[in-house]
């Protein structure tokens, strides 16, 4: 379903596709222990996330920091759907993935209009509106104590079959299509004329601009892109967690989705994706050190930022003897 | 009516230290063109340093403000020496990144140290408040404005009338013609981000004892520093005092509204800011 | 085809423009030539629409461009290049080229969701940015970053990327500074070329051999005003405009 064109990497790429596919789907079979299926959950949750702010932070160069707050407005909306009128996933992944879009297009003409420090700042701060917004409207959003009961669907086939996805492995495998989906959309779009205009916006903005491509309608388009698509992680979420509160706003959840981008690579989309597989099960691996955890992933951060700012899949193209960002031809993934 | 002059007293105070740390910001852009997001991190650890050096060490107040000064800005010479020498040069995404992450370690290692319970400063002066012009007050909150008013003055004379004040500010505005001219640039940028480096943790060590000492406190004034930044304009030392005492006025009288509201006030502000003045595309070149 | 009323703009005080006025037509070269501090990049900033004037109108292919964004002027077909190069760093020429030909191509979100536009897109780019780059002499730096081409080379790049987007009418901002002789006489045969080909083109240029030898017509200006405008020959004689050059003359 992922098409894959162009000559170069196509070929090994495809042959390692099938037996990580194969993995991915018997996944629930292979891990015993229920407490890794929810972390392999989690895990395709960041994985949207991850992606999603590639395509601001890699693809356009923009340093959205405020990103959580698209995930958090996803999951809330799913919730108060869910709660008050009995929407199900299959609805509230759509409306949550609308709602958080239609928020970043209201910021959009409020915040693409500037860029640098500014930029940063604005998303930074509308984070924490949205914090304080969840934290005081206490009518709807039971402030500081949360809305717990989010349920996740059951799916009934011909009225035959049912599936409850309240099961951790049915719900692994809802996550597992959602995720992919997702992925491969902004796998698409990352590498459509779109993608271009949005890789022209961060090499040179005036130039792009002279060159006849509209740079605010195309920051525009990733900001609200990537939102609707961090809404829907936050849909996803919310159903499996079953609890929403005002933490979700919390810059570390935008911290974590960064130090995936830059792990794995930022302006890839395949970066993004192994950045959060390891940096989900890292943190499990330190389970030891807890109390450390914020210190070790920080340092992380900032030695990544420093020393290796194109993440595994430049250190990778580094052994290859090929710079990715330099050839750019289309079809790399 | 009335409250109005004591709103205004209680927004200054506070706003000189937002003042103070916004002016270390804007010397380390303005200089050094790198954002730094761990500058507020100075300000907490000034004051956990003043902590530490009056209940732990048993110091007097006086001799542990000037320690933890003085402490704080040799980390600053540290950090200015490895790590934002890397980043000279870099990109605005790199530094950011940069030292958001050192931000996060900053406020976490000071967590772990010494624990997510605020603490406080023993305050030197006598217990009890002054009233005059009715106003009511601390004679800590009066040393903050005092020591505020100090140095904007030490600042303006040696801007104005040192040599080194008057190299700092031709590097401002014209970094490559600087070093042809024999300005020792490495010097300067390291002497510059020792003492916003200092001014913030004074201000970490007044405030910390006026009010209490936190980790989280260091995040909060970053994102104070760049709000009063963003208002005031980067560019400017005049800038970032006068934005910073206007935030802290405005979070003041926002209190009236709500006690919840302080912070939101801020955040409103730059919003307007950017509805009213946006740095477009064009804003840019115009 | 293009052009210039009464185009007037200060900054901080200082008249940049006052009153320029004069019309480039699709057939012509012309030159816009003058004293450093004449206001020529500012002209440009204003008819591309990276400034705005505080008077006058820009008018283009009978369209009113004055105030439009800059990415609306090059779809129109009036493209510019930069007087200090600009370049896409990260990208290799080829690619930066493609990126050039999606001018006034718009690609709207619901495309990426049908199978093959996105590959027929590539190819068109792909097929257009090979001939511009033939034209333009680079073909053979096609996969090198742009960062690593020479100077003259990146000069050559930009006009490329100009082409690329399918111009009526380009503006070139000092294309020849920092080229050696050689290089600007094959630049400005290319410029010749490119003239022939249906393009009109408007020269910002200090290279007055280059100037004389390529121009249908020039126009000098001096402290933001236009003070002559004609055939070279004619300028060459105009005593204003050897006097705004300091009594040096102007030799071809």
């Amino acid at each position: 379903m992922v098409v894959m064109i162009g000559p170069r990497r196509s070929a090994g790429i495809r042959w390692a596709m099938l037996p990580l596919a194969a993995i991915l789907l018997i996944l629930p079979c292979l891990v015993g222990i229920d407490y890794y299926l929810h972390v392999a959950i989690v895990c395709l949750v960041f994985v949207i996330l991850a992606v999603s702010l590639d395509l601001l932070v890699g693809y356009c160069g923009l340093l959205s920091l405020g990103h959580t707050a698209f995930f958090a407005f996803g999951a809330y909306a799913a919730a108060l759907l869910y709660l008050h009128l009995g929407a199900p996933l299959w609805i509230t992944l759509f409306a949550s993935g609308v709602f958080a879009a239609l928020i970043a297009w209201l910021l959009g003409l409020l915040v693409l209009g500037v860029r640098g420090h500014r930029f940063v700042i604005t998303t930074i701060i509308f984070a924490e509106i949205g914090r304080l917004i969840a934290y005081n409207w206490t009518d709807v959003t039971h402030g500081q104590v949360g809305l717990p009961g989010i349920r996740p669907p059951v799916l009934s086939i011909l009225g035959v079959l049912e599936i409850d996805f309240a099961s951790r492995a049915a719900y692994y495998y809802l996550a597992l299509a959602i995720t992919t989906v997702c992925v491969a959309a902004m796998w698409r779009i990352a590498h459509s004329p779109i993608g271009w205009r949005m890789v022209a916006l961060r090499e040179n903005e005036r130039l792009t601009e002279a060159s006849g491509i509209d740079t605010r309608g195309i920051a525009t388009i990733a900001f609200v892109l990537s939102a609707f698509f961090a809404g829907v992680a936050g849909s996803l979420y919310a159903h499996y967690t079953g609890f929403v509160s005002p933490d979700l706003f919390y810059f570390t959840y935008t911290t974590t989705m960064l130090i995936m981008v830059f792990l794995g690579g930022k302006g890839t989309i395949v970066g993004p994706v192994v950045g959060a597989v390891l940096f989900t099960i890292l943190p499990e691996a330190l389970r030891v050190a807890a109390d450390f955890r914020l210190m070790i992933f920080s340092a992380m951060l900032l030695v990544l930022v420093v020393f290796a700012p194109e993440g595994l899949a430049g250190l990778f193209n580094r052994f290859t003897g090929r710079s990715r960002k330099l050839t750019m031809r289309p079809g790399d993934a | 009516m009335d409250f109005i002059p004591q709103y205004l007293f209680n927004g200054l105070v506070v706003g000189s230290s937002y003042a103070l740390i916004a002016v270390g910001l804007t010397a380390i852009f303005g200089l050094m063109q790198i954002a730094n997001f761990a500058h507020g991190q100075f300000y907490m650890l000034g004051a956990f340093m003043a902590y530490w050096f009056t209940r732990v060490i048993g110091l007097n107040f006086w001799p542990a403000a000037a320690a933890s000064v003085f402490a704080v800005m040799l980390l600053g010479i540290l950090l200015e020496r490895t790590l934002f020498r890397l980043l000279r040069g870099a990109s605005l995404s790199s530094s950011v990144l940069a030292t958001i992450a050192l931000s996060i370690f900053l406020e976490n290692l000071a967590l772990h140290v010494w624990g997510p319970r605020p603490q406080k400063i023993p305050s030197p002066f006598e217990p009890g408040g002054i009233e005059a012009l009715g106003i009511f007050t601390t004679p800590d909150r009066l040393l903050m404005l005092g020591i505020t008013a100090a140095v904007v003055v030490c600042l303006h004379g040696a801007l104005h009338y040192t040599t080194t004040g008057k190299a700092v500010r031709a590097t401002f505005q014209q970094r490559e013609a600087a070093a042809l001219v024999g300005i020792d640039i490495d010097k300067l940028y390291t002497l510059t981000f020792a003492i916003g480096a200092g001014l913030a943790a004074l201000a970490g060590v007044i405030l910390g004892m006026i009010f209490v000492v936190q980790p989280s406190m260091g995040g909060v004034a970053t994102l104070k520093a760049f709000i009063v930044v963003t208002l005031g304009g980067i560019s400017s030392f005049a800038g970032g005092i006068f934005g910073g005492l206007l935030l802290g006025i405005a979070e003041s009288f926002g209190t009236i509204i709500a006690p919840s509201f302080k912070d939101a006030v801020g955040f409103v502000l730059v919003l307007m800011i950017l509805l009213y003045k946006p740095d477009g595309l064009f804003g840019k070149w115009s | 085809m293009l052009e210039i009323d009464s185009i007037a703009v200060s900054f901080g005080g200082v008249r940049a423009l006052r009153g320029v006025s004069f019309s480039a037509m699709a057939k012509d070269i012309t030159s816009v030539v003058g004293p450093n501090g004449a206001g020529k990049t500012t002209l440009f900033n204003i008819i591309t629409g990276f400034q705005c004037p505080e008077a006058g109108r820009v008018t283009f292919d009978g369209r009113p461009v004055t105030g439009w964004r800059p990415n609306r002027i090059a779809v129109a077909g009036l493209v510019r290049t930069f007087q200090k190069t600009e370049v896409f760093g990260g990208l290799t020429v080829a690619r930066a080229v493609e990126i050039g030909t999606i001018c006034g191509r718009p690609f709207p979100l619901w495309r990426t969701l049908v199978l093959g536009e996105t590959q027929r897109a590539r190819d068109e780019a792909e097929r257009e940015a090979a001939v511009v780059l033939a034209r333009c002499g680079l073909s053979d730096r096609a996969d090198q970053p742009c960062a690593a081409l020479s100077y003259g080379e990146q000069r050559l790049l930009e006009l490329a990327l100009a082409l690329a987007a399918r111009p009526r009418m380009v503006l070139l901002d000092e294309p020849a500074s920092g080229l050696n002789p050689t290089e600007a006489r094959e630049l400005g045969d290319l410029i010749g070329r490119v003239r022939d080909g249906g393009i009109g083109i408007v020269l910002i240029e200090h290279n007055m051999q280059l100037v004389m030898r390529v121009s249908d017509r020039i126009v000098v200006l001096h402290h933001g005003e236009k003070i002559a405008e004609g055939k070279p020959d004619a300028i060459q004689k105009d005593l204003r405009v050897i006097d705004a050059y300091l009594g040096g003359g102007i030799r071809a």
